[in-house]
């Protein structure tokens, strides 16, 4: 079930977006209404630095057109990530970096096939980890839960901010 | 220069064994001092917790000084970490491991495997730290107690005269069991553990109780503890059961001692965020608390002094300031401490080192070492792991909860230990992670379009992989994931290793660290015994996963020239260690063939105790620390009534 994205205003907010897109975590997980921490302002910081803002802003302009031209989230993503049609294009490899970001909190360089080339950019990367939230857990060392929590099912993936229909699993 | 106080006791190291006697000798009023060769225990441990966030490979060694660096960055400079021979506290690293054969960047001296001749010159596989509060900074927290058979291996056993007896007995070591227990906040519960009385001969005392409750299963312990009910294996025409029990744990199940209950981190290994995984410095605080005991850092001892009546008379140490960027020929000056009593409890591995360090004319084969077995039978638990997705329709949901919280205890003792390693397999909570590299690797497989971890498609081995491999984004990598991620588990046997005499540690005749102190060399190799027990732990690992309709993905065909890889039968094996250090000066009644005697105390020279896993004449299979620490309680009261306490 595809969310249906609101036009973006600023830059991050376009980043925000695809990365809600790429992820396939729900935009208002992304980008919170409220959000102290700005993890997605954080990670396009470090994109921005490590690929150049060229890249990146070309990245979003592809976002912004497939987006306009209607496509649901998972269309977009399978365009962007070069899933179909097929690529190894530039924009595909960049765009699978920073979905790798998102889900490890390390940077791979465009075009790495290898899962020790990553390094970390930061704690809060790290731990903000959506890979950890894809299984319904939590980065290593960093948990929100108490006591105990762990000897029945967690919540679900969709509570996790998983942009997936709302059922437990 | 000499330090002008005398001592009633100097203690070389401050981790389990070294605290827990300071505690116990500062609470009777004795004026002790403890060298420590690392920094001091941080105030709080942010910092340590921070470098585990940032570090690339998530290693034990990951958060402690000197900092590692990435496994796939080799240093390029002699002031880089990573240099053992230009450090002040080099120590055994998983980076180190990866480069085993190369000792610029390995602190132990490790031969190149001989290929004619596997499993000779193994990788000895285990780390520790020698920062301050010691290796429980990292170690995982299983608290389990020898068994009665443990201590009698060469009398019940035999086993072609290998092994040693324990001078001491199980009952013996009971009381102090529960001194260890109470310090550490062991949670676990008597009743629980009943079963393994009749399966092995585990005993308490009438009406002891844990001092903490005990931590509830994982959904992954609860997984296989559902699907092995009333199952049993067949060895040598004998049955034996095999079931699940709870791990008694360093880990506290309620606030303990002003620390707080487990919350789940998942990453008790390298570093409990909260601290509710007990570790030395805890005990350590307990010791300085006393007002008796002094503790100098970054004083790291090089010789042990005697003098002519075979009496110690020092410990000759260097004081650094400066970690890394050394030159080993212009160590700092060296200074000596006294006291009348001495105890080395700098880790099994540098105690014998020291010893054999501290060799004089007189005594051509080093300190402590008349019977020669100083460095000899060094044991860890090798660990053979193997790994399953959980039945579907099953998931786990693994890294959440402690790293470990349940195993299989009932295959620790039986008969067949007169052939091969029993082993005691520990459940991981932790998904693929240490098998495979997970979630990193699985990650990167489903968004690459690769297949490194075999699930992407899911292609349990001896299955050909197929020649693609779909890439995911979005909504459906979220799913691709969770579907298998979520039944991700791994067993890890435990397997006791068999004394060999040719398994040793001596002190390099020419490599040193920045101190210019001996690194230690090692000769390691398995023998029938162990190889045995390996046989025998992935035969009942698959019959496990087999059981309860798991899918087993163990397979170490891909790696071949990596650490612990090896071959029996033809068959690929990979072992890997578990940081259980075991043998190196080891007890026992008779002189010619022990170093210490029951109370961890020098044959040779009276005023000595040498204390920690290196005096275990066995490693058998409970993880070592709670034996470490009961012993430590024994020690105390030795050394208190040599001083005439
Ligand atoms: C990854 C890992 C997991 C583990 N998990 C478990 C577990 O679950 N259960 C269990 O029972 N055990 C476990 N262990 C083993 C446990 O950590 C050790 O048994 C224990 O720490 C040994 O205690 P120790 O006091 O002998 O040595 P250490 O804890 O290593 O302390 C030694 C001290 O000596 C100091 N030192 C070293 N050299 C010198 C020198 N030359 N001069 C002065 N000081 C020196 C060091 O700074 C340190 O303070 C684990 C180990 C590892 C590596």
């Amino acid at each position: 079930m595809a969310t249906v994205l609101a036009i973006p205003a600023t830059r991050a907010a376009t980043f925000a977006a695809m990365s809600a897109a790429l992820t396939g975590f729900k935009p208002d997980f992304i980008a919170p209404p409220v959000d102290p921490n700005q993890l997605h302002a954080h990670l396009l910081h470090h994109i921005d630095e490590l690929a150049g803002t060229t890249s990146v802003d070309q990245l979003l302009a592809q976002f912004t057109v497939l987006q306009a031209h209607g496509q649901t989230s998972q269309q977009i993503a399978d365009v962007m990530l070069g899933i179909s049609p097929s690529s190894h294009a530039p924009a595909a490899q960049l765009a699978q970096s920073i979905v790798k970001l998102w889900y490890l909190g390390s940077w791979y360089p465009p075009g790495s096939t290898s899962a020790f080339d990553g390094n970390v950019v930061s704690s809060q990367a790290y731990v903000g980890g959506l890979a950890w939230r894809a299984m319904q857990a939590h980065a290593m060392g960093d948990s929100p839960f108490k006591f105990g929590d762990w000897t029945s099912a967690p919540p679900s993936l969709a509570e996790f901010g998983a942009d997936v229909p709302e059922h437990k699993s | 220069m000499t330090l002008q106080t005398q001592y009633d006791v100097v203690i070389v190291g401050g981790g389990v064994a070294g605290s827990i006697i300071a505690l116990e000798l500062g609470k009777q009023g004795k004026r002790v001092l403890i060298l420590n060769a690392g920094i001091a225990v941080p105030d709080n441990r942010g910092e340590y917790v921070e470098n585990f966030y940032l570090a690339n490979a998530k290693t034990p060694e990951s958060p402690y000084p000197p900092l590692e660096r990435a496994l796939d960055h080799p240093p390029v400079s002699s002031t880089d970490p990573g240099l053992p021979g230009t450090e002040a506290t080099p120590r055994p690293t998983i980076m180190g491991l990866s480069n085993w054969t190369n000792a610029s960047l390995s602190y132990l001296v490790q031969p190149a495997p001989d290929p004619r001749n596997a499993p000779k010159n193994l990788p000895f596989s285990s780390t520790y730290e020698r920062t301050g509060g010691g290796t429980t900074w990292h170690w995982l927290g299983a608290s389990l107690r020898l068994l009665p058979h443990d201590l009698t291996m060469y009398s019940t056993y035999g086993v072609f005269g290998k092994f040693a007896d324990w001078p001491i007995t199980y009952e013996e070591l009971q009381a102090d069991y529960g001194s260890a227990e109470a310090e550490i906040g062991v949670s676990a519960s008597v009743a629980e553990q009943a079963p393994l009385e009749q399966a092995i001969g585990l005993t308490y005392p009438p009406g002891y109780q844990y001092p903490l409750d005990s931590i509830p299963f994982t959904m992954v312990d609860q997984v296989v503890d559902a699907g092995i009910k009333g199952m049993s294996i067949l060895d040598d025409g004998k049955n034996y059961a095999v079931f699940v029990s709870p791990t008694p744990a360093g880990r506290n199940s309620q606030p303990y001692q002003g620390r707080r209950q487990c919350a789940g981190n998942t990453s008790c290994m390298p570093i409990c965020p909260i601290q509710a995984k007990w570790d030395a410095t805890v005990s350590l605080n307990h010791a300085l608390d006393t007002g008796n005991v002094t503790v100098i850092n970054q004083a790291v001892v090089r010789t042990v002094q005697v003098d002519s009546s075979g009496r110690i008379s020092g410990v000759e140490y260097l004081r650094w300031s400066k970690q890394t960027g050394l030159d080993p020929r212009m160590p700092p000056p060296p200074q000596t401490a006294q006291g009348t009593m001495y105890v080395l409890a700098a880790h099994a591995m540098e105690n014998a080192k020291l010893l054999l360090n501290s060799k004089t004319p007189s005594l051509p084969n080093g300190v402590a070492n008349s019977s020669d077995q100083v460095g000899r039978n060094l044991m860890d638990h090798v660990l053979y792991l193997s790994w399953a997705l959980a039945p579907e329709g099953k998931p786990v949901f693994p890294f959440r909860g402690p790293l470990t919280t349940a195993g299989i205890e009932s295959l620790r003792d039986g008969d067949f230990r007169r052939h091969r390693s029993a082993f005691r397999i520990e459940i991981g909570n932790e998904g693929w992670n240490v098998p495979v590299g997970d979630p990193w690797v699985t990650v990167n497989d489903f968004i690459n379009g690769t297949n490194n971890s075999r699930l992407n498609p899911m292609t349990p081995p001896g299955r050909p992989l197929p020649a693609t491999s779909p890439k995911y984004g979005g909504a459906s990598l979220v799913r691709a994931l969770n579907a298998v991620m979520t039944r991700q588990f791994r067993l890890g046997c435990l397997l006791e290793q068999s004394p060999m005499s040719t398994n040793r540690i001596t002190p390099h005749p020419t490599l040193t660290d920045g101190l210019g102190i001996p690194r230690p060399k090692i000769d390691y190799s398995f023998d029938e015994y162990t190889l045995n027990g390996f046989r025998a732990a992935r035969k009942t690992c698959s019959a496990i996963y087999q059981h309860m309709g798991a899918t087993e993905f163990t397979d170490f065909s891909g790696r071949k020239g990596q650490p612990g890889y090896f071959e029996i039968d033809w068959t690929p094996y990979k072992f890997f260690g578990a940081g259980h250090v075991v043998g190196t000066h080891r007890m026992g009644s008779d002189k010619t063939q022990s170093v210490v005697d029951g109370n961890q105390q020098s044959h040779d020279h009276q005023n000595l105790w040498i204390v920690g896993s290196g005096s275990f004449p066995t490693v058998a299979t409970p993880n070592p620390t709670l034996t470490i620490a009961a012993l430590a309680f024994r020690t105390s009261r030795s050394i208190l009534s040599a001083l005439g306490a």
